[in-house]
């Protein structure tokens, strides 16, 4: 059973690797107006996505004062906020985006060390 | 504790409530479902792990300030909070921003304004917040400030509002207004732009369109007054065309009214030559108009122009005439001619009260333009009347100049005529006479060649008296062709012999008066008297039916020779005569007269006989002689005359010491359109003062004044201003005082108890020099 359970899992891994990298990524980044850290944000963002997303992801940017009703909806607490939405699982980045590892490594863009 | 959507609550003190949601798979949780599997457990583990890692980054950012806010669900919903450092950009635009942003109460008290606005209103901040939005506006803006504050609290307002700053400056500015949700009560946002930019371009742009229409109504202008001038020049009668004229201008400068006056020299009024605006029945009316009378007749009379304004509320008596037809203001102007007012135009507004400076300028010069045309026009009659008496004068003088020249050829023609009779005459007296003389003396001598001693005695007796009488036929010829006396014994002793010889010949009885001082001293001029008183005297003989007349010879004071010719005979028309081929022999006389300087004279008429006078300029030139007044002097008066009205007068300084004498002397000098009597004076001295003075030039002296008598003053005089006349006059005359003014220098010497007309030819003749 467990080797059954390998076999298939290697092949779900290898599946899932393959798909993954034809995967569509949707993001949503959440800003609080235009602050410096807004700014940085969006601009980590989209170089990110540019470079390592390139013509796979959908990011969309929101600005909390302008439309707070998308809040709840994404169970947001601070600004800046970086939500990835597409491909499962659903993760949350926190911050000004500057770390650019840490952002890929957030959005599974990195395998994990060790 | 848990509600229904899995939310967990904490309700703390603090005022920032935070919710840390946690998906709905997490539980606070000691309740574990005891029948969970491994695989679900781990899978479950893992997830709660990275939910973990999640709030504790989320924890983490928040802690080290790398959020920039907080969303809070609370009682009243969801909140965000902004943390610090994030208002800075906000503020940074609202405080750089170009317009000025102000939040205002309802109240319109200020409670926020940037920096923008405080340079607007030009005053402090803490003169500013807190204000009422009223205290920045000036008085007139105070309504709209308030109508603002009541529209802008239901909806959003834009409007145009004018701030006065603190130095009283005014800002126009165009304010949009909105209504602020604040969570402590309402207030209105408002944004101010500056307009004055703005407007100044407008104003600009106004100014732009003001010139333009400036300029093209001066362009409107031009043309209207040069089309005026040209059609003015190109008419030749002026006042015809102004009435279209008039109405052109009328248009141009919004006139209702214009009225042309002609100045009518014999009625001595002002004649309405054309009008506009008014009926026919009014123009009947002041049709005339004097001198003086309303704004026209002030004009013409001042010769200047004349401006009534606002007339309705002025009173103005010269505009009385027109308020009556309704003329707010009215110009009239005098046109001009030759520096006298020939006439007024003048024009007449019901639309405004005041003429503009540029309107009158169009007037006037419309006027001047009018004025000019009459002027040339007056300018062409002038020259075209000189031009006709001109050519008058030339015909005359040609068709004159064409008679003489007629006269002259027939002269000529009738001299060679007269050349061929004489030598006819002579030839017929040398044939018939002496040549059958001479033949009959040749017979005689052939007898006596054969006569015998007997008969030859007589036969040359017979010879010897044809051959005197040959010999005294020739002597007769010869004396009559050219007289010796003439030249050896002169003209007085030649009229003489001539007297005596037509006495023989023709019984014509001839007197012969003449003076012998009167005998000219040049050969061919007693060789012409001598020919044309001898032609006369043969006219008289043949045409008079006389029997007698009488010459008289003279010298003249000014040494003139005259020589009269009379006969109390039947006389003659001298205008036919001259017609005819007879007065050619008085014309030839004429001519050689004139030729020689002198001049005939002849006056006769059909009943009255015939004095013909010749006179003979001197030889010389002319000495001072002083003649006895009471001698006619018979100056030639036709040549005085010709003389004196080259010069315009004779000035004349009287100086007599009898005041009674002096004016009735000025009195008589002064009805003589030449003669001026520029002073008088009482005694030599003051004579001798105005005559350095005046410089007159004849001066008519009394010789027996007191203190410097005539004599002297004469001379002092004639060693000051050489070139002066002196005449002096006496009581009675006496030869040795007489001789004393020639001396010294004086022309001539009269009586005072003489005839008027003699010390006014004297005057003459003194002024004339002879």
């Amino acid at each position: 059973m467990a080797k059954k359970l390998r076999g298939d899992h290697e092949k779900v891994l290898a599946r899932a690797a393959k798909a993954r990298a034809k995967e569509r990524y949707v993001l949503r980044l959440y800003v609080a107006g235009i602050t410096p850290k807004s700014d940085r944000a969006i601009r980590s963002v989209k170089e990110i996505c540019e470079q390592s997303l390139k013509d796979r992801y959908d990011l969309e940017i929101v600005d909390i004062y302008q439309h707070p009703g998308t809040l709840k909806e994404d169970q947001i607490i601070v600004a800046p906020t970086l939500i990835k939405k597409l491909p499962f699982p659903l993760r949350r980045l926190i911050g000004d985006m500057a770390d650019r590892e840490k952002i890929l490594l957030g959005l599974d863009l990195r395998p994990k060390c060790g | 504790m848990r509600n229904k959507s899995g939310k967990s609550v904490k309700h703390t003190n603090a005022d920032i409530q935070i919710a840390i949601e946690l998906p709905a798979s997490s539980r606070n949780s000691t309740c574990l479902p005891p029948d969970l599997s491994t695989t679900e457990l781990s899978r479950e583990n893992a997830e709660l792990r990275a939910q973990l890692a999640e709030a504790q980054a989320t924890l983490h950012a928040i802690r080290e300030g790398e959020v920039d806010a907080i969303v809070v669900s609370g009682s009243q919903g969801e909140q965000i909070f902004s943390l610090t450092g994030v208002e800075t950009v906000y503020r940074l635009i609202v405080e750089t921003m170009k317009e000025a942003a102000f939040t205002v109460a309802f109240d319109g008290t200020i409670l926020f304004a940037n920096a923008r606005f405080e340079e607007y209103v030009k005053r402090p901040m803490e003169k500013i917040l807190g204000h009422a939005l009223h205290e920045l506006v000036p008085q007139d803006q105070c309504p709209a400030v308030e109508s603002l504050l009541t529209a802008a609290q239901k909806e959003p307002v834009k409007c145009r509002l004018v701030f006065q700053g603190a130095d009283g400056t005014l800002i126009p500015a165009f304010v949009l207004s909105n209504l602020l949700n604040q969570p402590d009560g309402m207030s209105i946002c408002m944004v101010a732009m500056d307009l004055t930019e703005l407007e100044n371009s407008t104003h600009l742009i106004q100014e732009l369109r003001r010139q333009k229409d400036a300029l093209r109504k001066s362009q409107e202008r031009l043309q209207l007054l040069s089309s005026c001038a040209s059609r003015l020049l190109a008419s030749d009668n002026p006042q015809s065309i102004i009435n279209e004229l008039c109405r052109e201008v009328m248009t141009h400068l919004d006139c209702q009214a214009f009225f042309n006056f002609l100045a009518d020299e014999q009625a001595g009024k002002l004649h309405l030559n054309a009008f506009g605006g008014i009926s026919e029945e009014e123009a009947l009316n002041i049709e005339w108009l004097d001198y003086g009378a309303a704004v026209c007749g002030c004009a013409a009379r001042q010769g200047c122009c004349i401006i009534a304004e606002d007339i309705l509320n002025v009173p103005d008596t010269r505009a009385d005439l027109v308020r009556n037809y309704g003329i707010q203001a009215y110009c009239c102007h005098p046109l001009m001619a030759q520096g006298s007012v020939v006439g007024t135009l003048s024009f007449g507004t019901k639309t405004r009260p005041h003429f503009t400076p540029e309107e009158v300028e169009v007037m006037r010069t419309v006027a001047d333009q009018v004025a000019v045309a009459m002027q040339r026009l007056l300018n062409v009659q002038a020259l075209r009347e000189f031009n006709e008496s001109l050519e008058q004068s030339v015909n005359e003088r040609t068709a004159e100049v064409q008679r003489q020249t007629t006269r002259l050829r027939a002269l000529a023609a009738e001299l060679g005529q007269a050349e061929q009779r004489e030598r006819k005459r002579l030839a017929s007296i040398l044939h018939d006479h002496i040549q059958q003389l001479l033949v009959a003396a040749q017979m005689h001598l052939g007898l006596v060649k054969r006569a015998d001693s007997m008969t030859i005695g007589p036969a040359i007796q017979g010879v010897e008296s044809i051959i005197r009488e040959a010999i005294d036929a020739s002597r007769s010829l010869a004396m009559d062709l050219s007289p010796p006396i003439l030249h050896q014994g002169g003209l007085v002793p030649a009229l003489g012999w001539l007297a005596n010889r037509i006495e023989e010949k023709n019984l014509f009885k001839v007197r012969v008066r003449a003076d012998n001082a009167a005998e000219p001293e040049m050969e061919p001029v007693r060789l012409l008297l001598f020919e044309s008183i001898r032609e006369l005297l043969l006219n008289a003989i043949k045409y008079s039916g006389a029997h007698e007349a009488e010459i008289m010879m003279m010298r003249t004071p000014d040494d003139w020779t005259r020589i009269t010719i009379e006969d109390k005979g039947s006389g003659f028309d001298p205008e036919v005569a001259n017609a005819s081929r007879n007065g050619l022999g008085l014309f030839g006389i004429q001519q050689r007269l004139t030729h020689i300087g002198g001049k005939m004279e002849i006056e006769s008429a059909p009943g009255q006989g015939t004095r013909v006078s010749l006179l003979v300029p001197p030889e010389k030139t002319r000495k001072d002689t002083l003649e006895p007044a009471a001698d006619a002097s018979e100056i030639d008066e036709q040549a005085l005359i010709g003389f004196s009205q080259k010069k315009n007068k004779i000035c004349i300084l009287l100086a007599d010491d009898h005041r009674i004498v002096r004016q009735g002397l000025s009195s008589l000098l002064q009805l003589e359109p030449d003669l001026d009597i520029v002073a008088e004076a009482e005694d030599g001295e003051q004579a001798l003062k105005l005559a350095r003075r005046l410089k007159p030039d004849v001066v008519v002296a009394d010789v027996s004044m007191p203190g410097m008598d005539g004599v002297e003053l004469t001379r002092m005089l004639l060693r000051e201003m050489p070139g002066i006349k002196v005449l002096g006059l006496c009581m009675h005359i006496e030869k040795d005082v007489a001789a004393a003014m020639r001396d010294a220098g004086a022309v001539g010497y009269l009586a005072k108890s003489g005839l008027s007309e003699d010390l006014i030819t004297a005057i003459r003749a003194c002024a004339a020099g002879r």
